[in-house]
């Protein structure tokens, strides 16, 4: 076995253990070892089991990731510490250990399979089918004895470790806690088959450690279950009694935490879903019973599946609770990795379109306009040309040619097939009018199901393209003109979701564009409205290369301190490219989108190179606009950890208070034919109180041969770095 | 009622003139205000001639060229041509507009120099460039456009001097469609030359290949020929790209646009004939745009436009000395600028107006200068007001190369003003004084006449 291969091995048996609550965290994996060898059979009996499912499965060369993740290994976890509990160690249960293993694990991929292609997780379904299965199967196997641990506890404490041990599991049992608490703390510690106080508490621990917000959850969940028993005067025994209160903890942490992002939303349905929790309990008990069959976690399974799988049917899909749709195994990373993606992408489902020009145009007719762009076709634009005196022609404007607006390139908006041409309507002279064929000459373009763009008014004979032909974005198709219902020169603009002359307009927005306001606005994803001096942005080679991380590129640099170092340019499976450092094992996760660069997410070292650089660079524009300001947000992760970071874990479902501030602009630029040299300026900031939690200036300047120098300036800090190369 | 104008009695011919498509000649109107400011007023304070420029009348036709240009193509740099008008002020009027410098010489170098503009815009043309001026040009990272193979072999020497490689680029005559053919700066495109050129710079490892330049000539009265041009540029362009992996920065289609001027033997009036800034553009980005160049790395699209841009916003004020007959009976008027201050009346039929009221008679009169030379002549032939000692006329069209070709010839140069955007009148260049000619002169000693 190789080095790698070893230590995905070992993950996947410590991820085994934290992956029944969701998480990856290792010292909640320890916690959960250590309480599992609080019965040191079942413990055996656990980590043998998941450790021969793993094995199997790097047998059968299942996907390494998910072993390392412990995805094949938690469901034989709970088999082997159900039957650890259940059954007296001996050969033969060993030998069954096996099998019933191999089976859990046959069973998960089953599972995996079924459920997967509704884009559901398996959760423990193996787990129970398996140990059912274990459990009838075994009655008839006469050499196996019953396990004696979960009847006479205390003569296997006293056995197992002294009296020290039993005193303390007596103590724990005495405490004089309120039955809620000690009946909350038992059901935790039942979830890996160790009814008490001592193993709950510790559990707490652990999950508190991997997420506040999860840990909140299950406080949530027991809390509403509680009470729900008190209220409608259930047999509150069934949670104290065989803490099969689990359910409703595990429930809570997987609806309203995990697979959705924790919210005011996830907690009222958690607070719902409870009573059915109860209930289905309530029957399975009834049910099971019939057979001897313990109920264990088939209402969570039932609840949590169901639940996940109604919200597939959701027609809004944003509607709260949102799904989580890169599951990042904490509650917290995925909430705020999902606040700051809808700040910063929640465009990201548009088709970007450009504005169909060069240059700068004004608009005279946004959307629902005052002269036509009413009712139906409300959502279009008339894009004119204007001198500084904001006259739109020369002379005295009586012929077409006076117009600035008259013959000038129009470009496709996007990339799509010529749908529709008409290009014979002879222009007006201006001041009149074809109100028979009122759109002139026109070009409709198709770029996907139910997105076309049409450019109207076009001058005749000036389409360059037939029908059918694919078009790139940005390239010329006709000249702007005056045909239609047109009395000056004016190029009109729309999307529609149909494919023909006349259709209906739809809202939608251009992409990205500059918009001139006294200084130089970048929008994005917006309506340009009237009156409104807009241009598609204009990238500087300088900025565009240096920018543009090619996967398989190294990028070296010195340190002012003579310190050196460099980072990969690499891409994952789903296509994210990210820069990695191999010195400090720190990853930021980049993209490019249209002429703006973004920095996405850093996982690492925070006081390494890489981590400034990911904060020096969050969002850059790749044009060059004086005095163009750019600004986003931080999700609180990139502050270290602390009393204020832990005390917006615990609200943050509900109120985000840390936001670091990012503002980008540019310091400088040499104009250079050869290349321009262009000096970025941006600074994060956020402070609580007065207190300066994060003040970071930088400034990078980059060239047309890429990235040249990275100033870092803090308040008891400067880095310096030196590029060297890029390539 | 405004006074009637008194004009002495005279006898004129009944002529007709020759019979023209359009009728008579039209009169034209008194000009009694240039820019705004009366013609009176300018020729009492500054004295006459008086060349009269107007900052807006440039801006507004920068202006209005730019957009020509950005509308249709998405990378355009104008650069200020500075042999048509280096007077400091009107170069630094473009240079605000954001206009680069394009010179032809180290004089106008290191004027371009002297106004603060960047020397890595400055654009080097011209023939004649010595050691040191391109040495300098290479150092301050300036564009300089190789003109024949004797300056390429010169810059490769200037090369291992320089403190950085020199920035060049070649320029390529070639036949656009028109006569004449300029054939004599640059490099050939058709024999082939200019591909040699280029392959003698790329393989010499020493120059940087920033773009490809042509001067197709002059007063270029259609517009396809730049289309043409830009078309074979462009096609070098992917020639180097294909062949040395190498993208130029930038096509520069030099000058050439043609004013609003008349050409002598024109038959219509440069107003309606000339193509305007539209045309010219047209032809030009749907070359470029049309062309092999991929659509996201297009190069930058230098014009070096000096006439069009500056010829229509410049007057000049002249006061009539004296009248006469010519014995063949026509009428002559001399005023007091002569060719030396209007080097243009060579080739222009410029439009002339009488400053000041006249009735509606007109008579076909030549326009002569005060020189004591037979070539001095304005005006062969313009239907003219009776004029009096000491009226003016106003000169049309003369803001391009009058006021840098002209000589300090018999009188000397006098004043020019400028009306700025806010209609105030600022002298921007004195009259020449003796001391201006005499100050150069060194006298032999010997030569020194002294009176007893």
């Amino acid at each position: 076995m190789h080095n790698r291969d070893l230590k995905i091995f070992a993950a996947g048996i410590l991820n085994s253990y934290t992956m029944i609550f969701f998480s990856k965290n290792m010292v909640f994996g320890i916690i959960l070892v250590l309480v599992s060898f609080f019965d040191l059979f079942a413990g055996t009996a656990g980590i043998l089991a998941v450790i021969i499912s793993n094995a199997f499965a790097m047998l059968l060369g299942l996907n390494k990731k998910k072993i390392s993740e412990g995805l094949y290994g938690f469901n034989a976890l709970l088999v082997g510490l159900g039957m650890g509990l259940a059954i007296q160690p001996s050969p033969a249960f060993y030998v069954i250990l096996i099998f019933i293993t191999l089976t859990t694990l046959l069973v998960t991929l089953a599972f995996e399979g079924v459920i997967g292609k509704y884009g559901l997780s398996y959760l423990t379904l193996p787990f129970l089918f398996s140990i059912w299965l274990a459990i009838i199967a075994t009655r008839g196997y006469s050499s196996l004895s019953i396990g004696e641990s979960g009847i006479f506890t205390l003569n296997t404490m006293y056995l197992r470790g002294g009296k020290i041990f039993m005193d303390m599991y007596l103590w724990f049992d005495d405490l004089n806690w309120p039955v809620y608490l000690k009946t909350y703390f038992k059901s935790l510690g039942a979830i890996i088959f160790q009814y008490h106080l001592l193993s709950g508490i510790l559990i707490a621990i652990g999950l508190l450690l991997y997420s506040r917000i999860a840990f909140i959850y299950s406080i949530a969940g027991f809390t509403a279950a509680w009470l729900f028993y008190l209220v409608i005067g259930a047999d509150i025994h069934e949670l104290d009694y065989s803490y099969i209160g689990f359910n409703h903890i595990l429930t809570a942490i997987a609806i309203g935490s995990f697979f959705t992002i924790a919210s005011g939303w996830s907690l009222m349905w958690v607070v719902l879903i409870t009573p059915l929790v109860s209930m289905i309990t309530s029957a399975a008990i009834q049910v099971l019973g019939i057979y001897q069959l313990p109920v264990y976690s088939l209402p969570f399974n039932m609840v949590v599946l169901m639940f996940l799988y109604a919200l597939k049917f959701r027609e809004r899909i944003n509607a709260g609770p949102e799904l989580v749709y890169i599951q990042h195994y904490s509650p917290e990373k995925n909430l705020y990795a999902n606040v700051n993606a809808h700040a910063r992408f929640r465009n990201k489902w548009y088709i970007p379109l450009s504005l169909p020009f060069f240059g700068f145009r004004h608009i005279n007719q946004a959307h629902n306009g005052d002269v036509t762009h009413k009712d139906e076709w409300k959502h279009a634009w008339d894009f004119i040309i204007r001198d500084e005196k904001g006259k739109e022609y020369e002379n005295d404007g009586t012929a077409l040619t006076d117009y600035y607006g008259f013959n000038k390139p129009v470009l496709a908006p996007a990339d799509g097939w010529i749908q529709e041409v008409t290009d014979h309507l002879d222009d007006n002279i201006p001041g009149s009018y074809n109100m028979i064929q009122n759109w002139g000459n026109t070009i409709v373009i198709k770029h996907a199901e139910q997105l076309y763009t049409k450019v109207s008014h076009l001058k005749k004979g000036s389409a360059l393209y037939p029908k059918g032909t694919f078009v790139q974005k940005g390239q010329v198709i006709a000249q702007s003109g005056n045909s239609g219902r047109s009395p000056y020169p004016h190029l009109h603009f729309q999307v529609q979701a149909n494919p023909y002359i006349g259709s209906a307009t739809v809202n939608y927005p251009i992409s990205q564009y500059i918009c001139i306001n006294g200084s130089y606005k970048l929008k994005m994803y917006e309506i340009p409205g009237i009156n409104e001096e807009v241009s598609n942005i204009h990238p500087d080679n300088a900025l565009e290369k240096s920018f543009r991380f090619i996967p398989g590129q190294v990028i070296e640099f010195t340190l002012s301190d003579g310190g050196e170092g460099h980072w990969d340019v690499l891409t994952d499976i789903y296509n994210n490219t990210y820069l990695y450092c191999a010195a400090s094992n720190s990853t930021a996760w980049l993209k490019t989108e249209g002429k703006l660069f973004y920095f996405t997410h850093f996982e690492g070292d925070r006081n390494s190179m890489l981590f400034y650089f990911f904060i020096s660079l969050y969002q850059v524009s790749l044009g060059y606009y004086k005095d163009l300001e750019l600004r986003d947000v931080f999700p609180p992760t990139i502050l270290p950890y602390s009393t204020l970071r832990m005390i917006q874990d615990f609200i943050a479902p509900f109120v985000l208070f840390i936001k670091p501030q990012y503002l980008m602009t540019f310091a400088k630029r040499d104009e250079d034919i050869a290349g321009n040299t262009i000096t970025i300026r941006t600074q994060t900031r956020y402070s609580f109180m007065t207190k300066s939690l994060i003040d970071l200036e930088a400034f990078l300047t980059v060239t047309d041969n890429g990235l040249k120098q990275l100033d870092i300036k803090m308040p008891n800090k400067k880095y310096s770095l030196t590029f060297i190369k890029q390539s | 009622m405004e006074k009637k104008v008194y004009e002495r009695p005279h006898i004129i011919k009944l002529d007709a003139g020759m019979p023209g498509k359009f009728g008579m000649r039209a009169e034209t109107p008194a000009m009694t205000h240039v820019f705004g400011v009366a013609v009176k007023k300018l020729v009492e304070k500054h004295g006459s001639p008086l060349f009269v420029i107007s900052e807006e009348s440039i801006r507004q036709s920068y202006r209005k060229a730019h957009k020509a240009f950005s509308t249709r193509y998405p990378n355009v740099q104008f650069a200020w041509s500075y042999k048509t008008n280096y007077l400091s002020a009107i170069c630094n009027i473009f240079h605000s507009e954001g206009s680069w410098a394009e010179v032809v010489s180290g004089f106008e170098y290191n004027k371009a120099i002297a106004n603060n503009v960047d020397p890595k815009k400055i654009i080097f043309n011209g023939p004649g460039k010595s050691d040191d001026e391109l040495l300098t040009a290479a150092n301050n990272g300036s564009l300089i456009h190789i003109d024949h193979l004797d300056e390429l072999y010169q810059l490769i020497d200037i090369a291992e001097k320089a403190t950085q490689r020199p920035r060049v680029a070649i320029r390529v005559n070639m036949d656009t469609g028109i006569y004449p053919q300029w054939d004599r700066f640059g490099f050939n495109y058709e024999n082939g030359q200019a591909w040699d050129a280029i392959n003698k710079i790329m393989h010499s490892g020493k120059l940087d290949l920033m773009g490809l330049h042509t001067h197709i000539g002059t007063f270029i009265m259609t517009a396809s020929a730049y289309g043409i041009a830009a078309t074979k540029l462009a096609d070098l362009a992917m020639g180097l790209q294909q062949k040395f992996n190498h993208t130029i920065k930038y096509i520069d289609l030099g000058g050439g646009f043609a004013s609003k001027n008349t050409l002598k033997g024109s038959y219509l009036p440069g107003s309606d004939i000339s193509p305007s800034f539209d045309e010219y553009a047209e032809a030009i980005s749907s070359a470029l745009l049309n062309s092999s160049l991929k659509p996201d790395s297009l190069p930058l699209l230098i014009l070096e436009t000096g006439r069009a841009l500056v010829d229509s916003a410049a007057f000049l004020i002249s006061t009539v000395i004296a009248n006469k007959r010519l014995s063949n009976g026509k009428r002559a008027t001399i005023v007091d600028a002569g060719v030396n201050i209007m080097f243009t009346s060579f080739w222009y039929q410029h439009q002339i107006s009488p400053a000041q009221g006249a009735s509606q008679y007109r008579e076909d009169t030549v326009l002569y200068g005060p020189l004591c030379m037979n070539i001095d002549c304005l005006r062969e032939s313009v239907n003219l007001p009776i004029l009096n000692k000491g009226d003016q006329v106003v000169i049309h069209n003369v803001g391009a190369y009058n006021m840098t070709q002209w000589m300090q010839f018999i009188t000397l140069r006098p004043n020019i003003v400028l009306v700025d955007s806010a209609g105030e009148v600022q002298l921007i260049r004195e009259a020449e004084n003796m001391d201006s000619i005499q100050h150069h002169e060194k006298m032999p000693d010997k030569l020194v006449i002294n009176h007893p």
